[in-house]
């Protein structure tokens, strides 16, 4: 990273991915190791964001992605305080500027914002200038979400060197996913191939996105790809005129048995979570020895801390 | 009132719907004489006379608006009419067609003769159209005779479209029947979606719902051939996409009735302007992409287009410094229309997008009087624009006063002084509107709308509205 980005990061926090370069990934996801496997006393680790506060804007329900922001803020010796939209004056009438304006009087460190709009981590970012961690934003973005993802396939894979090339296919509805937006991006700066697989109705990307490859016929691709990547499905989505019914969808796009009996021995299998289980995927295969589901929940908490330590610490960390 | 002393405007390049004459201008009880250059003020009585310099300035007939959200009655804290006349006086305005989508909506004669009236002091001359349909709702016709005796040419259900298409047809064939205009707003509201910004690349990219280029073309499809069914004339509102300009040329080479308007900020704007996800560049229709824009160029340097109106649609700022989504859509465009169009001129001619089939003696007079071929095509295209910004909109919406377009002596003294040497920053503070969310913020542009004459009066010196006008 060179001196004028991270200067740059440290303003506007990480509101994408779009932000970040390998080397930046590479960073995170060493420190988020040394984290994990305990490279680092309680006592270090409390101190490196000890007397800082943070405020957590969830202005959409979220309880995983929160939580685990929570944890991560508290292990590192640092407050979160918690904004809850539904309760606050935001729901009386009081504009989003008006709201954040109030936040940022009161001298955050920094923002957790989870928002169904688009931007919204921006845009509060340019009218406190305090630095914000985008926790998802509409179906923008949800930088930290493809970045636990990434240290997961790190993780299975050995190195984040042995990611080059694999293939990762990314299924379901993309068009309303900022996991997607966020993991493509992520993947392809590590060198993996994107295979994006779904119906018309909810597919994005072929105009904007370079050496993506597009399917609409899971079972075409499906032996070919080293990590299934399997995205929620909002009911929605039916009553919007997008897909004609569940049993359609689970019928083209759905992880069944009978798939899974297809993939490739060494093929893993991923999801973002919360799972709808029977729907993208079979129930049983969520606790499958092929999938990373549970490792990906239980690195989102480590490389959260990796992402705030990096951004809001004093600098002193040294990434082995 | 003592009588305004006589004003002698010298060195200026004349622009009218005749084409181009170099002249001095006399502007005496509200009329003009054309005088030739420095000809004849060695005669004159300089103690009675202003003297107004105009070396290097464009003198047009004043614009015409037919297309301006004064946002009265309802929305008040949006724009007044004397803020909005203010707004579009700077822009060198001299008549704003108001549209009917306030709150209550403009669907009866008395609403019609109260907003008449409310106007009817202002310096600039305030029009009233009327909606198609009783509230906007769609479902029922508007008492079309009784708002022609109220004075109302225009009808349109702007903001959104007639969804019906038997209603449209109705529509159609009534006010057709009155020798009045029926003006649709081209949104076909299912494909539409709950979109916020075109549907594209950036919408993708950013994952914001689209606002997809067949909402438009759709309804714009419909009613050409509904209009063609029973021989009726329809005039399309700001329409945003090439595919709705080739069916427009299409319906007009076919000989039908059909008339166009494109607004400054679709021939200005594209959808990039969304990445900062700032709501002021939240419209509908949404800005296009890049490719959109040049092409609305060429349709408009074929003749598609018919008039230019500013779609000027303000809102508070509250309602514009929020995320995309909760934004309203609309933005301001009265007061700088002319200077986003003459920055569009120069890169339509450097895309060698250029006017074809002007008025032989229009062509004739540029060769007159154009210094090199840049400014030979410079001319030609603001002489194109501004007849699409005066005396051809002036005809189209039935506003007397302004329907020649001609300036010459004994015409009303009613006219802009352009200076296309000087410039214009957008700034909060030069904003006459009641809000200052103008989508220009910032920008400087080359030229600056000077002055503004109505009836011999000066409205607007130096770009800054005289302030001794009645304007309440």
């Amino acid at each position: 990273m060179s001196l004028e980005d991270e200067i740059n990061l440290r303003r506007t926090g990480l509101l994408s991915t779009s932000q970040l370069g390998l080397g930046d990934l590479r960073t995170v996801l060493a420190l988020a190791f040394q984290m994990k496997k305990g490279g680092y006393s309680l006592s270090t680790m409390s101190s490196l964001l000890s007397g800082k506060e943070f405020a957590m804007m969830f202005l959409e329900p979220s309880t995983r992605t929160r939580v685990s922001f929570e944890v991560a803020i508290g292990r590192l010796g640092a407050n979160a305080i918690n904004f809850d939209a539904r309760s606050s004056s935001f729901k009386k009438g009081e504009t989003l500027k008006d709201t954040v304006a109030t936040i940022g009087s009161y001298g955050f460190d920094g923002l957790v914002v989870r928002s169904s709009s688009v931007g919204a981590p921006s845009l509060i970012n340019q009218w406190t200038e305090i630095p914000v961690v985008n926790a998802g934003d509409g179906a923008h973005q949800h930088p930290t979400q493809a970045m636990l993802d990434l240290m997961t396939l790190v993780e299975y894979c050995g190195s984040l060197d042995a990611i080059k090339g694999l293939r990762i296919g990314i299924v379901g509805d993309v068009a309303h996913s900022r996991v997607a937006r966020s993991l493509i991006d992520v993947m392809q700066k590590s060198g993996a191939t994107v295979v994006l697989v779904g119906p018309a109705t909810l597919m994005t990307g072929r105009t904007w996105l370079d050496s993506v490859e597009f399917s609409n016929d899971l079972d075409c691709v499906l032996e070919s790809l080293d990590v299934l990547y399997m995205l929620r499905l909002q009911q929605e989505r039916i009553a919007e005129g997008l897909l004609p019914s569940n049993s359609e969808y689970i019928a083209r796009y759905s992880l069944t048995r009978e798939r899974f009996a297809k993939i490739k021995d060494e093929t893993v299998i991923m999801h973002p979570g919360p799972v709808h289980p029977g729907m993208e995927i079979a129930s049983d295969i969520v606790d499958s020895k092929a999938s990373l589901i549970r490792r990906q929940t239980a690195n989102s908490v480590f490389l959260r801390m990796a992402v705030l330590a990096q951004l809001f610490g004093k600098g002193e960390i040294n990434v082995a | 009132m003592s009588r305004e002393l006589s004003k002698l405007i010298r060195g200026g390049l004349l622009l009218d719907v005749r084409g181009y004459r170099r002249t001095d201008i006399l502007v005496d009880d509200g009329c003009i004489v054309l005088l030739d250059p420095g000809s004849s003020t060695d005669r004159m009585d300089f103690e009675h006379l202003e003297i107004i310099e105009a070396q290097g300035c464009i003198i047009t007939p004043a614009f015409v608006d037919p297309h301006t959200h004064l946002r009265v009655p309802g929305g008040e804290e949006a724009e007044t009419l004397e803020s909005g006349s203010k707004a579009g006086a700077a822009g060198g305005y001299c008549a704003l067609l108001s549209m009917p989508n306030t709150e209550p909506a403009i669907d009866t004669p008395a609403r019609v003769q109260w907003l008449l009236q409310k106007a009817q002091n202002l310096p600039i001359d305030i029009l009233v159209s009327a909606t198609i349909t009783k509230a906007r709702h769609g479902k029922e016709l508007s008492p079309y005779s009784a708002l022609k005796d109220a004075g109302v040419h225009v009808f349109t259900d702007d903001g959104s479209g007639v969804q019906n298409p038997m209603i449209m047809l109705s529509a159609l064939k009534y006010t057709d029947e009155l020798g009045l205009l029926l003006a649709q707003h081209c949104e076909t509201e299912s494909l539409f979606n709950g979109g916020i910004m075109n549907d594209g690349v950036v919408s993708d990219q950013l994952g914001i719902p689209g606002i997809p280029a067949s909402a438009e073309e759709t309804m714009v499809a419909r009613d050409i051939e509904l209009a063609r069914s029973v021989g009726a004339a329809i005039h399309f509102l700001h329409l945003s996409t090439n595919r709705s300009a080739d069916l427009v040329a299409r319906a007009k080479s076919d000989g039908l009735r059909v008339s166009a308007e494109v607004t400054p900020h679709h021939l200005y704007l594209d959808e990039s302007k969304l990445c900062q996800f700032d709501a002021r560049f939240k419209v509908n229709p949404p800005l296009r992409a890049r490719e959109e824009v040049l092409g609305l160029w060429k349709h408009l340097s074929q003749g598609t287009f018919d008039v230019i109106g500013t779609d000027h649609a303000p809102h508070p700022n509250w309602k514009k410094e929020t995320t995309l989504d909760h934004g309203a859509f609309g933005m301001l465009g009265l007061q700088h229309s002319f200077l986003v169009l003459f920055a569009g001129i120069k890169n339509a001619i450097k895309n060698d997008i250029l006017p074809i089939d002007l008025p032989a003696a229009v062509t004739e007079s540029i060769e007159a009087v154009a210094e090199d071929l840049t400014n030979a095509w410079t001319l030609a295209w603001l002489w194109l624009i501004v007849s699409m910004m005066s005396w051809r909109p002036s005809r189209l919406i039935g506003y007397p006063p302004g329907t020649s377009g001609l300036l010459s002596s004994g015409s009303k003294a009613t006219f802009v002084i352009f200076d296309p040497n000087d410039s214009t920053l957008v700034s909060t503070k030069g904003i006459y509107s009641k809000a200052n969310n103008s989508p220009y913020l910032g920008e400087t542009f080359d030229g600056k709308v000077r002055d503004l004459f109505v009836k011999g009066t000066q409205i607007v010196r130096d770009g800054l509205i005289v302030e001794d006008g009645n304007w309440c």
